[in-house]
């Protein structure tokens, strides 16, 4: 399976919209007012691995808890991002490896545009915020040479703190893990990362770092293979993706692509009109269309 | 401070027109007796494969030559070999030096009072001017070489077994050990039907797998232990024969041993193929004769009312004979020494054999190239051209260079009359650098130096090899050297050089059997397996931790804390998986004793959480420790702990006052605030969420998580369990 049939990302920003004011960056063509209980979606649409352009609400089919919702308003590469990469520097990671990081992180902020920001958050069985969110601009090579890497590494815990950390609501979020997907001491298990996804609003792309066995010979443990599916039920769950690459050579590509990805997908608002609003809601995106690939986060949860 | 000794000493040389070369060997006959009236003809001596002339040929008897063997009481003398034709007559030569070494490693507690009593008539048997010293390892007596053979034969009564059988639930004999071994490194072909006979042919069922995941763990921790067995020896008999090495002339070392477990597979566990050769090649450089007996007690464990087991593996004596006697051959074999086997009875007759062979040897005039005083070792060969004779000789020869001062002695020849410190007494070389600069540092109590020697080493390896090499900096303080050797291997597991780690395996499981005390473990020694597991857990070692607890239940049985320990390795090495079949009873053991009670319910709750029993998991918890825990750790993972049960129950209040308590013992702790988070977020308080995950990133680099240490096991109290060995170990 190729990765440009890949469907990509997407994210929900519910009612906290309610203190969304425009941002003097934000593009002018904003003709959707959110409101406090509105809700933002992103949706990927893909034909043979490129986005499909010029949609319009029309084209969309969007259930919440399985009703049909009507569509408020669409934008296209039209909000600013955050991004953030979390790195693990646990004792797994050579110094190869954190050079290419390196290499790859900055690489990767030659792609922000002006208005979007980026955070670094570097974890083994401790989480640190590297750089906080800045501006692409800011110099974000120098946050490397606090890193070494050691221990173990709590990757589930990580990963919830990056999804549940404060963002600017009138931003789109997205954040990139980078792991081998080992994780050895997270107080939370999988369940438990997986219902926090479920609540916050990022979208979570995963790197997964392949094992030796895997690089060379192209097969994957069992252990792994388990891993990798863990990741990837988690990853969609946002409407994210999950990707191995082996050895470090396509690791700038990857994050660059992720990006890019992110970047070419839909936002969709809408006003929830559901029986219930509270708790978790489970969300369905369509496109009216034959042959396109749609990806968009499986749930949202309601304050 | 060590005080430098003598180097190996040089071979005896006739002076004549050229310097001749000594070379002694024996030449016995099929029953063993020395062959007599061989001339210079009859030899064919080579130095490195390249033949060098053999001026003289002197029969030397031990003794007299003409008179026979003192007779064992009851038995006929045996006769001494009549000369064919006679070259030289025989000289009268002063008393050999023979020494007797026992391993008592390998010997069950009483399983050694047999050929002990059969030792003492070959003792008695000896020519009276003969000097006999005794040398029982690891812990037994050492008799520096005498003529008072009472002494010796005192000294040799107070022998007892030391061998501590490491058996686990499923009863392998050494031949199983070694095919299972095999099996649990994947080597095709090995061990499978064992496998499926100890654990059931239904692989599919997880009880069998469970089964077999046990099976494996007992045989690594196996391995490790007979490895270090294995090393063990090797140490001690390099001491012994460093110390040999400095005393002129042929020497005779008579090694008993019941053998250890050595693989006959290649490239199988327990391997000591390498250890043997090196011994072996030690003692030809020594210049010391070898005769080892073997008591191949692996019939009498088979069928003794005492030591009989079910056992899974097929009867194969001979295997196991095999499997038990190779390092003994491989030893015997490159020290151009002879092994002789005994099934039944108590040695009488190996030792009978050994008194003819030793009876006489000849003295070999042999002149050397000038090539060969270089100063190096040398491949030496003796052949002699008559059919049915067996050649024993030395198989390697340094030849001083020319004009070079001959090395001093700091031990000199024995006399007569005053026993020479050879074994007792002798003062250890100086260790290599770094070591030498770690063990100075380690004496003198600067811990902080000796441990940025450790981290300055240049090649922790090649360190951690010369100090395995090189003679005990402490020989009269063991515990010294044990807790210097402990610490060392410690460094190496945590180093990322592999040969690093590799060499801190063999040092640890080297000083397993020699840490044991004589007879009930003291606190050192247990406190000494309970660092090792400490840093081994942390390390996540957990088949070497094994292979130490299982030693450290064994010798310190009333120790709780050794059961918990077993339970957070097998939790280790099954991390994915977790066999409740197997951890359980040892958590329940341990919540038996108050000083464990409330970890073992942490751990055994945890476990049962992570295995979906949440009810059970809940009642395991029980009350809370009563405050005031000194553990402060233990009292945060026992909140935490709490905590996802009352979230799991759905109480999410209940679990959040849990965390809130955590963070009230540990502020800052990392991983209170991500389950709070969490706990928060599912209610729908994202504020108080987002604040947390904020506090968790912005937290400085002081506030320590205790959570990472709880799979950890031990290594929490480590500082305190290495300051407590330290303080023992002055």
């Amino acid at each position: 399976m190729t990765r440009e049939l890949r469907a990509i990302a997407a994210v929900v920003a519910w009612a906290t919209i309610a203190s969304v004011t425009p941002s003097a960056r934000q593009d002018s063509q904003t003709t959707f007012r959110a409101r406090a209980d509105s809700v933002a979606v992103d949706v990927s649409v893909r034909q043979r691995g490129r986005p499909v352009t010029g949609l319009t609400a029309q084209d969309f089919e969007l259930l919440d808890n399985g009703a049909p919702q009507q569509i408020a308003d669409i934008s296209y590469e039209r909000l600013p991002i955050d991004l953030t990469v979390a790195l693990d520097i646990s004792g797994s990671v050579t110094g190869d490896v954190l050079a290419q990081l390196r290499r790859s992180v900055v690489q990767l902020t030659g792609d922000l545009v002006a208005a979007d920001r980026l955070r670094l958050i570097a974890f083994n069985t401790r989480i640190t915020r590297i750089a906080d969110f800045a501006a692409p601009g800011a110099n974000v090579d120098s946050a490397f040479d606090r890193m070494q890497p050691a221990g173990g590494s709590a990757i589930l815990d990580a990963i919830a703190v990056a999804l549940t950390a404060p963002t600017a609501p009138d931003r789109r979020h997205l954040v990139v893990l980078f792991s081998d997907g080992e994780d050895s001491t997270s107080i939370l298990d999988h369940n438990m990362l997986l219902d926090i996804a479920r609540r916050t609003t990022p979208t979570l792309d995963v790197v997964l770092a392949s094992t030796r066995l895997r690089a060379v010979l192209g097969v994957a443990s069992p252990a792994a293979v388990a891993r990798s599916e863990m990741w990837t039920q988690l990853a969609q769950e946002t409407g994210g993706i999950a990707e191995s690459v082996s050895g470090t050579d396509n690791l700038s590509a990857a994050f660059r692509r992720m990006l890019s990805d992110f970047r070419t997908s839909y936002v969709l608002h809408f006003t929830p009109q559901v029986a219930t609003r509270s708790g978790v809601h489970t969300l369905d995106v369509r496109v009216k269309r034959t042959g396109v690939d749609v990806r968009a986060r499986k749930s949202y949860g309601w304050r | 401070m060590v005080a430098p000794r003598a180097q190996q000493a040089p071979p005896q040389t006739f002076r004549g027109s050229v310097d001749l070369v000594a070379v002694d060997v024996e030449v016995i006959d099929r029953d063993g007796r020395p062959v007599a009236g061989l001339g210079p003809d009859k030899f064919e001596v080579t130095i490195n494969g390249r033949k060098r002339r053999v001026v003289s040929a002197d029969l030397v008897s031990a003794g007299s030559a003409s008179s026979p063997l003192p007779a064992r009481p009851g038995v006929a003398a045996a006769p001494t070999a009549a000369p064919a034709e006679t070259a030289a007559p025989p000289v009268a030569k002063p008393g050999r030096v023979v020494i007797l070494s026992v391993d008592c490693l390998s010997f069950g507690v009483g399983a050694v009072r047999g050929v002990i009593v059969a030792a003492r008539t070959f003792i008695e048997r000896l020519p009276p001017e003969d000097l006999v010293g005794l040398f029982a390892y690891p812990l037994g007596p050492k008799v520096d070489p005498t003529m008072d053979r009472a002494a010796v034969i005192r000294a040799l009564d107070t022998i007892a077994g030391q061998r501590d059988g490491i058996e686990g639930e499923f009863h392998l004999r050494p031949a199983d050990i070694v095919d299972l071994s095999a099996w649990a490194d994947n080597l095709p072909g090995y061990g499978e039907d064992l496998a499926l006979k100890a654990c059931g042919e239904d692989v599919t069922s997880e009880e069998v797998q469970n089964c077999r995941n046990r099976l494996r763990t007992t045989v690594k921790s196996l391995e490790i232990s007979y490895e270090g067995q294995g090393n063990a020896s090797l140490a001690m008999l390099r001491t012994l024969l460093h110390s040999l090495a400095a005393v002129p002339g042929r020497k005779t070392m008579v090694l008993i041993s019941a053998g250890t477990v050595a693989s006959d597979i290649p490239g199988g566990r327990p391997d000591l193929s390498d250890t043997g050769a090196q011994v072996g090649k030690a003692a030809a450089e020594a210049n010391v004769a070898i005769y080892t007996l073997f008591v191949d007690q692996g019939w009498l464990d088979q069928f003794s009312a005492e030591t009989r087991r079910p056992t899974i593996g097929g009867l194969s004596v001979a295997r196991e004979s095999a499997v038990l006697g190779r390092w003994l051959e491989i030893f015997s074999g490159t020290a151009g020494g002879s092994m002789m086997r005994v099934a039944a009875g108590n040695g009488e007759a190996a030792f009978d054999r050994m008194l003819r062979e030793m009876s006489a040897y000849y003295l070999l005039g042999v002149a050397p190239e000038e090539a060969d005083r270089d100063g190096r070792a040398h491949a030496l060969k003796v052949k002699v051209s008559q059919r049915d004779v067996t050649v024993r000789g030395r198989a390697w020869v340094v030849l001083p260079k020319r004009g070079a001062a001959p090395p001093a002695t700091a031990v000199p020849a024995p006399d007569k009359t005053t026993p020479a410190a050879i074994l007792t007494a002798a003062p250890p070389r100086p260790l290599p650098e770094p070591v030498g600069s770690m063990a100075a540092a380690f004496d003198k109590g600067d811990y902080a130096a000796f441990q940025r020697a450790l981290r300055s080493a240049p090649d922790l390896a090649i360190a951690i090899g010369d100090f395995r090499a090189g003679d005990n900096p402490w020989p009269t303080v063991p515990r010294r050297t044990a807790a210097f050797a402990l610490e060392v291997a410690m460094s190496g597991f945590a180093s990322r050089n592999g040969f690093a780690r590799d060499a801190a395996a063999k040092l640890l499981a080297e000083y397993l059997p020699l840490v044991r005390q004589a007879t009930e473990a003291e606190a050192f020694e247990c406190v000494w397996y309970w660092t090792a597991i400490a840093g081994l857990q942390g390390l996540q070692y957990a088949d070497t931790g094994l292979a130490v607890v299982a030693r450290a239940r064994q010798r310190c049985a009333s120790e709780p804390r050794f059961l918990l320990a077993e339970a957070v390795l097998i939790e280790q090495q099954q991390s994915r998986a977790p066999d409740l079949v197997q951890l359980m009873p040892l958590y329940e053991k341990a919540m038996a004793s108050p000083e464990t009670r409330t970890e073992a319910r942490v751990r055994a709750a945890w476990l049962n959480y992570r295995a979906g029993k949440r009810d059970q998991a809940f009642e395991l918890l029980g009350p809370p420790p009563a405050p005031g825990l000194p553990d402060l750790q233990l009292a945060y993972f026992y909140e935490l702990v709490r905590g996802h049960l009352l979230r799991a129950r759905g109480d999410s209040e209940g679990a959040a006052a849990a965390f809130q308590a955590a963070l009230q013992i540990w502020p800052n702790a990392q991983s209170a605030r991500v389950a709070l988070m969490a706990v928060r977020l599912g209610r729908g308080d994202r504020q108080e969420a987002e604040r947390l995950a904020d506090a968790v990133l912005a937290a400085s680099d002081t506030d320590n998580d205790p959570w990472p240490m709880f799979t950890l096991g031990d290594l929490r109290l480590y500082p305190a369990i290495l300051a407590d060995l330290r303080s023992r170990s002055r």
